[in-house]
C-alpha cells in the first residue's frame, strides 16, 4: 500500500508537537496539521505594538535550577534533544496561596522550606502532616501510559483526608487550589495520581519562565519539528477522517487529503471521533465543565509603587474569597463568571525572564477567573451583550487584583487604576471555543481520560488533555509519551531494562 | 567492527541522548541505569539511534541486553557485521 505518511497529527498542541518532533525523530514521514497559522494550541502569543502578549502559558512547572538536581522538564527536553540553556528560563522568587483566612507562600523545590514555614505559621499543628504528605508524593511512582490508571481512579480529597487525618480542612483546601486550578477536568477534585503530578510540578519542583514568553518555546518546538524532516501544514483544519479497506486512515482536510498508517490527535477524544462519524454525542453531559475568562492589562509600572511597599512579588497568586474553602466548578446558572477566586499572573515576576516582551517601565498582570460556557455561548449570539459581558470581565478582574492588593496592605481605587491602563484584552470561554475547537471550551479536557492513549478505533491514539496529562509540561510528556509507545516501539512490550 | 569499535557507537549515542552526562568514567560491567540518569525513555532512544544512524534492529524483548556496555557490546557486535 502506498501510503502518504506514517504517522499524522491533528492538532499542533503542545502534545501534538511534540509527538510529531518524537515521530519524525524515529525516521517516519509525519503530517502535522494545524488549523491556526501558528503552533501551539491554547498556548500562544500574539503581537501588539511593542509588546508580545501571551495567552495560555504562564509558565513551565517541573523546573528545578541546575545546580539543584533535575526536573520533569530537563527529562522532556532531552527528549527533545532541546538544550536547557536555550529556553533562557527564570525561575519565580515566590508564589502565593492567598485565603482569606491567610496565605501560604512556596518557593522552588526540591527542599520545601519556605512552604513548611508557611504551614507551619498558619497550621502549627499540622506541619508534620503537611510533611508526611511530601515524603508520600516524594516516593509516589507514576505509571505515565497505564490503562489501569483509568480503571483505579482515586479521589484526591479522599485520599488527602487519609494522609492528612487530623489536620485543619482549610489546609487541603489551600493544597488543593493549585493543583485543581492547573490541570483538573473535574469540578472541586482531581485524580489522586493527577494530584500527585501537580504537587510535585508545582512545590517539589517549580515554576520558571522561558525568556520572551511561550514564543521563545513555540520557535524552538517548530524548528526541532522541521529539522527533523517533520512536515507542517498551518491553517489547515481537519474536516473528516476515514478508515480505508487495508485498515489505513483517510485525513480529509482543507488543504487536500493524506493517508498514513496512524493518526495521533490532540484536537481531544470527543472532537476526534465526530471526525470520523456524526452519531449524535451525549456531549453535554460528557464534555468538561472547566472553563475560564483571561484578562490582561498592561500598566506603567509606576501606578502600582505605592506606599513604600513596592511593587507585588509573586509571580503567581491563587487567591480566593470564599471562607473555608475554595470553589472550583463552573459558576451558576445565569453568571458569567466566578468573582470570588482567581488565579493571578504577574509575568515580569519571574527573574531574569521576560525583558523583552514589553517596555521596560510596563507591567503586565493576567487575570483568570472560572467561566460558565453555556452563559458564553448564549450571550455571543447578541454582539453588544458579549461586548458588555468582556468589560464587565475586565472590571472585574481588575477589582479582584485590587482586592488582592489590598491584603497585601496596598490601597488603591478602581478609577484611578482604570484610567492608566495601556493596553488590555479578554479571552472569554467563547474564544477558546473558537479557537481550539474543544467542546465546551473545556481547557483541561473531557472528564474521562483515556490514560493509555488508546481510542475505540486501531491506530488513533489521543494525546494532550484527554490523555490525562494537563499544563505544558504534562501536555508535552504526554505527546513524547504517546509516540514513544505506539510510534516508535513497533510492537507493545512490557519489556524494561 | 569490532567490539571496540561497537562500544565506541554505543558511547557516542549516549553522548548524543544525554549531553550533560559525564561518560569518561563509565565502567563496563555496570547497568548503565546505575551510572548514569537514564530511564525507559533514554534506553527507548538508543534503540532509535541504533536503527537510524546503523540499521541495527533491537526487538524490544531484547531491550535487557542493552543494560551494560558490555552486553551491548556482546548483543550488537554480530548486528553490526551483518
Amino acid at each position: 500500500m502506498n501510503l502518504d505518511f506514517d504517522v499524522i497529527i491533528i492538532g499542533a498542541g503542545m502534545s501534538g508537537i511534540t509527538a510529531g518532533i518524537r515521530s519524525a525523530m524515529s525516521g517516519k514521514r509525519v503530517l502535522l496539521l494545524e488549523q491556526q497559522q501558528e503552533v501551539g494550541g491554547l498556548n500562544t502569543y500574539y503581537k501588539r505594538a511593542e509588546r508580545i502578549i501571551d495567552v495560555g502559558l504562564h509558565a513551565f512547572t517541573n523546573y528545578l535550577p541546575p545546580h539543584k538536581g533535575k526536573g520533569a522538564l530537563n527529562k522532556i527536553l532531552r527528549q527533545l534533544r532541546i538544550r536547557f540553556e536555550d529556553l533562557k528560563l527564570g525561575e519565580h522568587p515566590s508564589s502565593l496561596i492567598s485565603f482569606a483566612e491567610g496565605g501560604m507562600v512556596f518557593g522552588n523545590g526540591p527542599d520545601v522550606q519556605t512552604f513548611c514555614e508557611s504551614v507551619r505559621k498558619l497550621f502549627p499543628e499540622d506541619e508534620q502532616r503537611f510533611l508526611s504528605l511530601v515524603r508520600t508524593i516524594e516516593n509516589y511512582n507514576v505509571n505515565f501510559i497505564d490503562a489501569k490508571q483509568t480503571q483505579n481512579e482515586k479521589s484526591a480529597r479522599q485520599e488527602l483526608q487519609k494522609i492528612l487525618e487530623g489536620a485543619n480542612p482549610l489546609l487541603l483546601e489551600m493544597l488543593l487550589f493549585p493543583c485543581l486550578v492547573y490541570g483538573s477536568s473535574w469540578e472541586n477534585d482531581l485524580e489522586f495520581s493527577q494530584f500527585a503530578i501537580m504537587f510535585r510540578a508545582l512545590f517539589l519542583e517549580g515554576f520558571a519562565r522561558p525568556e520572551g514568553g511561550v514564543k521563545r518555546l513555540i520557535d524552538l518546538l517548530k524548528a526541532r519539528f522541521l529539522e527533523e524532516g517533520g512536515n507542517l501544514k498551518l491553517k489547515c483544519k481537519v474536516l473528516s477522517l476515514t478508515e480505508g479497506k487495508a485498515g489505513e486512515w483517510r485525513v480529509f482536510s482543507t488543504l487536500g487529503v493524506f493517508s498514513a498508517k496512524q493518526v495521533i490527535s490532540c484536537a481531544g477524544s470527543l472532537e476526534s471521533y465526530k471526525l470520523i462519524e456524526e452519531r449524535a454525542l451525549p456531549l453535554a453531559q460528557e464534555r468538561g465543565k472547566l472553563t475560564f475568562t483571561e484578562a490582561i492589562f498592561v500598566l506603567p509600572r509606576s501606578a502600582l509603587v505605592l506606599q513604600n511597599k513596592g511593587l507585588p512579588k509573586h509571580s503567581v497568586v491563587f487567591y480566593n474569597e470564599r471562607p473555608g474553602h475554595y470553589r472550583y466548578a463552573a459558576p451558576l446558572e445565569c453568571t458569567a463568571i466566578d468573582t470570588s477566586s482567581a488565579l493571578i499572573c504577574f509575568p515580569d515576576n519571574y527573574l531574569d525572564a521576560q525583558k523583552q516582551t514589553i517596555p521596560s517601565e510596563e507591567l503586565v498582570i493576567r487575570v483568570s477567573l472560572l467561566a460558565n460556557f453555556d452563559y458564553w455561548e448564549k450571550l455571543r449570539k447578541v454582539r453588544a451583550d458579549y461586548l458588555r459581558a468582556k468589560e464587565y470581565v475586565l472590571e472585574e478582574s481588575i477589582k479582584l487584583v485590587l482586592r488582592y492588593l489590598k491584603r497585601e496592605g496596598v490601597e488603591l481605587s478602581y478609577l484611578e487604576i482604570k484610567d492608566k491602563i495601556i493596553f488590555h484584552d479578554v479571552f472569554t470561554p467563547w474564544t477558546i471555543r473558537r479557537y481550539g475547537g474543544r467542546e465546551g471550551a473545556a481547557v483541561y479536557g473531557h472528564e474521562r481520560k483515556s490514560r493509555d492513549g488508546k481510542t475505540p478505533y486501531s491506530q488513533l491514539y489521543l494525546c494532550g488533555s484527554d490523555q490525562g496529562f494537563v499544563g505544558v509540561v504534562g501536555a508535552m510528556l504526554s505527546g513524547i509519551a504517546i509516540a514513544n509507545q505506539y510510534v516508535i516501539k513497533d510492537h507493545q512490550s512490557e519489556t524494561s531494562i | 567492527m569490532s567490539p571496540l569499535e561497537v562500544r565506541q557507537k554505543v558511547v557516542e549515542i549516549i553522548a548524543h541522548i544525554a549531553p550533560d552526562e559525564d561518560l569518561t568514567s563509565l565502567k563496563d560491567d555496570v547497568a548503565l541505569r546505575e551510572q548514569l540518569e537514564l530511564d525507559s525513555m533514554d534506553f527507548l532512544d538508543i534503540v532509535m539511534e541504533l536503527r537510524k544512524k546503523h540499521k541495527v534492529e533491537v526487538p524490544p524483548e531484547d531491550y535487557p541486553k542493552l543494560a551494560t556496555l558490555n552486553s551491548c557490546v556482546e548483543y550488537l557486535t554480530p548486528k553490526f557485521i551483518s
